[in-house]
């Protein structure tokens, strides 16, 4: 009985299965944490694959970066300049995104002597767009043609930098209009009055609130993750060309999940448990 | 260095963020929020690099006589008689809550509603059934507009069920898988960021 006695007292003084919780963990984050590792660990194994020079999937055609080079050759006969813009958001990914675009724009306007208006709402972005533009003017061997002037800080205020572009719109009359980041509700004036001026216009969005207004009004959309892609489709790199690999596979990965937990709330009546489980 | 220093910069302080949101050991949290903080300086003397940047380019925009450069002018004095009156009263001033409340605000406003406007020539431009998707859009949009207006419930009460449906069930289910697949680009990117392999934002080339 004594020995009995001891068990129940041991028993009742072991950690509960809540407490065995590590407790670096932040509440509810575990499987997250399990998740961005198995994203690290495709985009690392689609990495290696590049620079071991083993075969890995192309990406497939993407019709709104092949059109950037028909913009800028369109702009270079009618004589008239290339308008882009990185979005509305500060340094966020979409924005490297952009300026990823940015660089290649550049290059190619500067071998084919087209002017490049740069228009940024974002004053942190502004110093790096310059940069960014300068150092692609010196790489395409036209350092000459660069003109600070031509990429512009308008405004941080939504509106005012709208009302800024559609000036710069009606002002120099640009024949391509590349829009690539992240856009709010200025989505469709921009779009439109772009539309209105006869460009070319290409555009990006990762907010699906606005997509459709560029879907409807411009000629060449990226939805979702075609824009992240514009880097490695543009540079045709294998180890960028991995890391988009990478993430379709965790992409893959994400849809069985969502097929399964589709069949477990048909079946089971309720996804509670699952979710339950997921968020430990 | 010149090269690597941002790119260190940027590894460390985002795999400290990163770690932060998973993670809760020694003095993270700590760590991250005076980064937080710093960023907001940064951010700060970003916005008066922009008036420098903006002083500069109408300024020589006056200087040369480019196109339209009076309203150059017009765009410095809004800034330099603007700026001084903020410094003395404060954001939350008399003079900055009545130029904010009977200039800024209306105007913005009235730009806000330009959209109006833009919705209609841009619906009367893409509404055409040229192709299978325009079709589907030009169909799904007619239904939504009756949906949402009091005369479609007027012509018929089915209208705006469809309408509903049509929001909860394919919009919903297309916006999400939008959303998944950025969020996954997101990540990917910031990755490719972190770890170097997108350098273009360095201005120091590929």
């Amino acid at each position: 009985m004594s020995s009995l006695y001891f068990l129940a007292a041991a028993a009742a003084k072991a950690p509960k299965p809540e407490d065995l919780t590590p407790k670096f963990w932040q509440p509810g984050m575990m499987w997250d944490s399990i998740f961005v590792l198995l994203l690290f660990l495709a985009i690392g194994i689609m990495i290696q694959r590049a620079r071991a020079g083993l075969p890995i999937p192309p990406i497939r055609k993407l019709a709104g970066l092949d059109a950037i080079d028909e913009a800028i050759g369109r702009a270079t006969e009618m004589g008239r300049p290339i308008h882009f813009s990185p979005g509305m958001s500060g340094f966020t990914a979409v924005t490297y995104a952009g300026l990823a675009v940015l660089s290649e724009v550049a290059k190619k306007a500067a071998q084919y002597d087209t002017r490049l208006l740069v228009t940024n709402r974002q004053a942190l972005v502004q110093p790096v767009a310059q940069e960014v533009v300068k150092q692609a003017y010196l790489e395409a061997g036209r350092p000459d043609a660069y003109n600070p002037d031509d990429v512009r800080y308008l405004s941080d205020a939504q509106f005012s930098y709208t009302t800024a572009v559609l000036g710069l719109y009606q002002r120099e009359k640009p024949a391509a209009n590349i829009l690539y980041g992240y856009w709010m509700a200025e989505s469709l004036i921009l779009a439109e009055a772009g539309s209105q001026i006869g460009a070319i216009q290409i555009g990006a969005n990762t907010n699906t609130f606005q997509i459709h207004f560029f879907i409807v009004t411009m000629d060449y959309v990226l939805i979702g993750e075609e824009m992240f892609a514009a880097a490695a489709y543009m540079s045709k790199e294998p180890v960028l060309t991995g890391t988009v690999v990478g993430q379709d596979m965790f992409k893959i990965a994400i849809g069985l999940l969502i097929v399964f937990g589709t069949i477990w709330a048909t079946v089971a009546g309720s996804s509670k448990g699952l979710v339950d489980f997921l968020l430990r | 260095m010149q090269k690597e220093l941002p790119l260190i910069i940027v590894f460390v302080s985002g795999i400290l963020v990163m770690l932060s949101k998973f993670f809760n050991f020694w003095r993270l949290p700590e760590l991250v929020a005076t980064l937080d903080k710093w960023s907001i300086v940064m951010s700060t003397f970003a916005m008066l690099m922009g008036i420098i940047e903006l002083t500069r380019l109408h300024v020589n925009n006056v200087r040369r006589r480019r196109i339209n450069w009076y309203y150059s002018i017009v765009t410095l004095l809004a800034i330099y008689l603007y700026l001084p009156v903020v410094l003395i009263q404060g954001p939350e001033g008399p003079s900055p809550k009545w130029i904010t409340t009977n200039v800024s605000q209306p105007i913005g406003s009235a730009i806000y509603a330009i959209l109006g406007f833009y919705i209609v020539s841009a619906a009367y431009r893409s509404f055409k059934a040229r192709n299978l998707e325009a079709s589907i859009l030009l169909v799904a949009a007619v239904l939504l507009m009756l949906g949402q207006a009091p005369i479609g419930e007027a012509i018929w009460s089915g209208f705006p069920k469809i309408s509903d449906w049509i929001l909860t069930v394919p919009n919903s289910a297309g916006m999400r898988g939008i959303n998944i697949g950025a969020y996954i680009g997101i990540f990917a990117t910031s990755i490719r960021v972190l770890l170097g392999l997108e350098r273009s934002w360095t201005g120091s080339g590929s």
